[in-house]
């Protein structure tokens, strides 16, 4: 069983198996995932939680795509709260919970395809 | 078919490269990723043939984006790709004008691209059609369509022209066969509204019972037997020509009917209560004389004049001099299409047979002949013997060339000879003459 923290499979049933391809989508999700995480934090200091809603939205489709489980319910939670307004207590944690594993995630692709 | 061009408007890079990507699969696609909705909306001048749209996005919402793509061309699809199911949205949207509605999810890349299939589908039947269409235009061309060089045809020609450059009523009349319909084809195929239908109905043809309903169409249950909504020609032609042939023929409760269509642009299905606007333009043609047909009773005045609109009067074909050998010349060369053979020509002493002729039938008995006579003949040269006027109108031979009155007299005497097995006594008879006459006739070799 793996033990990784995301897999590919999703991706490949969209894309088929195209490593140029796939590579590309790679540097997309290096390149844009650390900008939607200090958006999220940015808006949770401004306390723009529309902002958030809207971040959280799209980091959504990144983290079903790379099936990270271990966010699913995560990503959803702080898009719920920042939408509607409420349980804004734990937007913090939650969102602390983001960066962390998004980080891990990034590490093990970054060694998976050894991108810098 | 022209090139497919596929916009993604997503700002999510990483789902729009891999939609991008997966619709690039079709070779025929070519397909551009716009990450906000203001760089989809400077780039529309490219044409996009179909927009997949994500709604939620940084600049401006999908509604600005969609009421402005719709506003720069109206016609093109757009397909809103949204994160969330929010069904008040999408019936928003679609009221818009989006073409469809899907939720992002596993199924989304396939749903797109069998909606943009379909979009691709109806764009190649559109395609087609206006093809169709300027094809239809081209051979109704009038000046190539309608053959002849006669002053008279100049004339129609003339008629024409200004009858292309409006939306009068037309009314056509002439003799049998003189290409009516002909003239109420050129007329639409040459006039604005070519685009759109030309339909044509011959009022004879149809049982006054039924002719308002396959004029105006009926609801389902308007009568026994109407099992489902039916579309009249009306609304077929609805925005182009209708062309309403024997018009002569339409009952008078029918032409009541259809006086107050021209007055109110409004009518309302056999059965229905729902007034439907109508842009028809109308072109009605008759072989009567419509001034008599008023003065019988059989138009209404108010319904004439109407319809009267510009009149074009068709000369028959025996008024249009060496328009007969024309127009013979082209029938020899359809025929020869139509028949893979080599395209035959007419001797002297057969284009003298023909423009002898009066054509009671006038251009339709024409081609009748020329086809007969290729038949006929037995090499690529038809000649006089191959010519044979066989008019249901009942003008015997004896009549077409000119001849004296002497001529003349034998011919009939030997018409009737022939008609009534050579009974001298019976025809003299019939003819009010001396038997002796057609004895002496016949000693001297005249008939």
């Amino acid at each position: 069983m793996s033990s990784k923290n995301y897999t590919l499979l999703n991706i490949k049933a969209f894309i088929g198996d195209d490593d140029m391809v796939m590579d590309k989508m790679i540097d997309i999700f290096l390149n844009n995932t650390p900008m939607m995480i200090s958006k999220i934090e940015e808006g949770l200091n401004k306390k723009d939680y529309d902002q958030i809603n809207f971040y959280a939205h799209k980091l959504k489709s990144s983290i079903d795509n790379f099936s990270i489980i271990q966010l699913s319910d995560n990503i959803r939670l702080i898009e719920k709260f920042a939408k509607e307004k409420h349980t804004l207590d734990r937007l913090p944690d939650l969102t602390q919970k983001l960066k962390t594993v998004l980080g891990s995630v990034m590490e093990e692709i970054k060694n998976d395809f050894n991108k810098s | 078919m022209s090139s497919f061009k596929v916009f993604i408007v997503e700002d999510d890079e990483f789902y729009g490269e891999m939609l991008k990507h997966h619709l690039q699969k079709n070779p025929d696609y070519e397909v551009e990723l716009f990450l906000n909705g203001n760089d989809c909306i400077k780039n529309l001048h490219k044409q996009p043939s179909a927009i997949s749209l994500d709604y939620s996005l940084p600049d401006i919402t999908g509604y600005e984006v969609i009421k402005k793509i719709k506003g720069y061309n109206p016609d093109i699809p757009v397909i809103i790709v949204s994160g969330q199911e929010d069904i008040s949205t999408a019936v928003e949207l679609i009221k818009e004008g989006a073409y469809d509605y899907f939720v992002k999810n596993t199924e989304t890349k396939d749903r797109l691209w069998i909606a943009l299939t379909k979009i691709r589908e109806n764009i190649s039947l559109k395609e087609e059609i206006i093809e169709l269409k300027e094809t239809i235009g081209k051979q109704y061309e009038f000046r190539k369509a309608i053959k002849g060089n006669s002053q008279a045809i100049k004339d129609i020609f003339n008629l024409i022209e200004k009858a292309t450059q409006s939306n009068i009523s037309i009314s056509i009349t002439g003799e049998t066969g003189t290409g009516k319909e002909l003239v109420a084809r050129a007329i639409h195929y040459n006039s604005s509204r070519a685009k759109k239908p030309f339909v044509a109905i011959n009022v004879s043809a149809i049982p006054s019972g039924l002719i308002e309903s396959e004029l105006f169409g009926y609801e389902k249950g308007a009568f026994t037997g109407a099992n489902s909504r039916k579309i009249g020609k009306f609304e077929v032609a609805n925005q182009g020509t209708l062309f309403l042939d024997e018009i002569s023929d339409m009952d008078i409760i029918m032409q009541t009917k259809l006086l107050r269509i021209l007055q109110e642009k409004e009518y309302s299905r056999v059965g229905g209560n729902e007034n439907i606007k109508t842009d028809v333009r109308l072109i009605v043609a008759t072989n009567k004389n419509l001034t008599e047909e008023v003065k019988k009773g059989k138009i209404r005045e108010d319904l004439y004049y109407r319809l009267l609109g510009l009149p074009i009067e068709l000369p028959p074909l025996r008024h249009r001099g060496d328009d007969i050998i024309i127009l013979a010349k082209h029938f020899l060369i359809e025929y020869a299409k139509e028949n893979k053979t080599k395209v035959a020509s007419l001797s002297e002493s057969a284009i003298e047979k023909l423009k002898k002729y009066p054509y009671p039938g006038n251009i339709r008995e024409l081609k009748a002949i020329i086809e007969l006579a290729s038949v006929l003949s037995n090499d690529d040269v038809i000649d006089e013997s191959n010519i044979n006027f066989n008019s249901a109108h009942g003008t015997s031979d004896f009549l077409i060339e000119e001849d004296t009155l002497q001529g003349y007299i034998r011919k009939i005497i030997k018409y009737y000879l022939q008609k009534h097995n050579d009974n001298v006594l019976l025809v003299a008879k019939k003819l009010d003459i001396g038997k002796s006459t057609i004895y002496r006739m016949i000693k001297n070799k005249e008939i």
